[in-house]
C-alpha cells in the first residue's frame, strides 16, 4: 500500500460517509435523517467516482455509471422517507421519532 | 433491589453499541476496497471488463459514448431493477395519497398514469421480445422492427422508458407533497 494524496481523499470521503451513516442511525429528525442519507450516499458516489481512470485515452465508465445509478437510486428513497415524513408530521404534529419502550408505549 | 434504567434507555444505548459495531466493520471492509484499487494513472487489470467495453463498445452497441453504452445497453438491467424501484416509490405515494385523502386535479393524475405506463410498457416489451427473441429487451426481437439498428434502437427504447417512469414518478412525489403540506395548513 503507498499513501498518496488519492488514498488520503479517498480515507476522508468514507470517514465523513461513516460519519452521516452513524447520524443517520443515531437521528431522530426525520428530516435530518433524510439528509444524512443524502450525505452517505453521495459519499459512496464519490468513492465509486474516484475509480475512474483514463484507459487508453478513454475514461472507465463503469465507476461513471455505478455513480449514476447510486444517485437516481437514492433520490427514489429519499422521496419515500420524505413522503413518510410528511405522514408522521400530519398525525403527530411534529418531525421527531417518539422514542417508545418495548410495549409500544411513548 | 429495584432495576432503574428504563427499557426505553436499554434499547437507545443497544442501538448505539450495533451502530458502532456495524460502523467498525463496514470501516474496514471499505478501507480494504479503497485500498486495493490502483493508484491514478496506471493500466490496471482490475477493471479488465471495463477495458473490453472501450474496446468493443460501439462495434457492439453502435453507441459512440462509452457511458450510454454501458448504461442503457450492457447494464440494461440495472435500469430494468431501477424502473421497478420507481414503480414502487410511485404505488408508495400512491398510498399516502389515499390514506391522507388528498385530491387532486385530473391534469396531475397524469404524472402516475405516465410512470405506471411506462413501467407497464417496459415489463411487457421486454416479456414479449423474451418470447420471440431470446432475452429480455432481446435486439434479435428487435431486428424484425428496426433492421441492422435494432440494438442500439432497442437500448434507446429501454433508456427512454426507465427515465420516463423515473421523471414522472418524482414529479408525482413532488406535486403530492405540495398538495399534503398546502391540505395541512388549511386544516390548521
Amino acid at each position: 500500500m503507498t499513501l498518496n494524496s488519492l488514498l488520503i481523499i479517498r480515507c476522508l470521503i468514507l470517514v465523513a460517509g461513516l460519519a452521516a451513516l452513524y447520524r443517520l442511525w443515531t437521528s431522530t429528525h426525520l428530516i435530518k435523517k433524510s439528509l444524512f442519507w443524502l450525505i452517505f450516499q453521495a459519499s459512496v458516489a464519490a468513492l465509486w467516482l474516484s475509480g475512474s481512470y483514463p484507459y487508453h485515452g478513454h475514461w472507465n465508465p463503469l465507476p461513471q455509471v455505478a455513480a449514476f445509478l447510486l444517485i437516481i437510486f437514492s433520490i427514489g428513497v429519499l422521496a419515500i422517507m420524505l413522503v413518510f415524513a410528511s405522514g408522521v408530521l400530519r398525525n403527530d404534529g411534529v418531525l421527531e421519532i417518539k422514542k417508545t419502550n418495548f410495549k409500544g408505549h411513548s | 433491589m429495584k432495576h432503574t434504567s428504563s427499557p426505553t434507555l436499554h434499547i437507545f444505548t443497544f442501538s448505539r453499541f450495533w451502530i458502532w459495531v456495524f460502523l467498525l466493520l463496514l470501516s474496514a471492509v471499505l478501507f480494504y476496497g479503497l485500498i486495493s484499487l490502483p493508484p491514478a494513472g496506471e493500466t490496471n487489470p482490475t477493471f479488465h471488463v471495463a477495458s473490453r467495453y472501450l474496446d468493443r463498445g460501439t462495434d457492439e452497441t453502435g453507441m459512440a459514448c462509452s457511458f450510454l453504452a454501458v448504461l442503457l445497453d450492457y447494464r440494461s438491467f440495472d435500469l430494468a431493477l431501477l424502473s421497478l424501484f420507481f414503480l414502487s416509490v410511485t404505488l408508495t405515494v400512491l398510498l399516502f395519497l389515499t390514506a391522507e385523502n388528498i385530491s387532486l386535479t385530473r391534469l396531475k393524475w397524469g404524472w402516475v398514469w405516465l410512470s405506471l405506463f411506462s413501467s407497464l410498457a417496459l415489463l411487457v416489451l421486454g416479456c414479449f421480445s423474451f418470447k420471440n427473441g431470446g432475452n429480455f429487451m432481446d435486439y434479435q426481437f428487435w431486428a424484425v422492427v428496426f433492421g441492422p439498428s435494432a440494438r442500439t434502437n432497442g437500448a434507446w427504447i429501454t433508456g427512454l422508458l426507465v427515465f420516463l417512469n423515473v421523471a414522472s414518478s418524482l414529479m408525482w412525489t413532488r406535486i403530492v407533497l405540495a398538495r399534503g403540506k398546502e391540505k395541512r395548513f388549511d386544516t390548521e
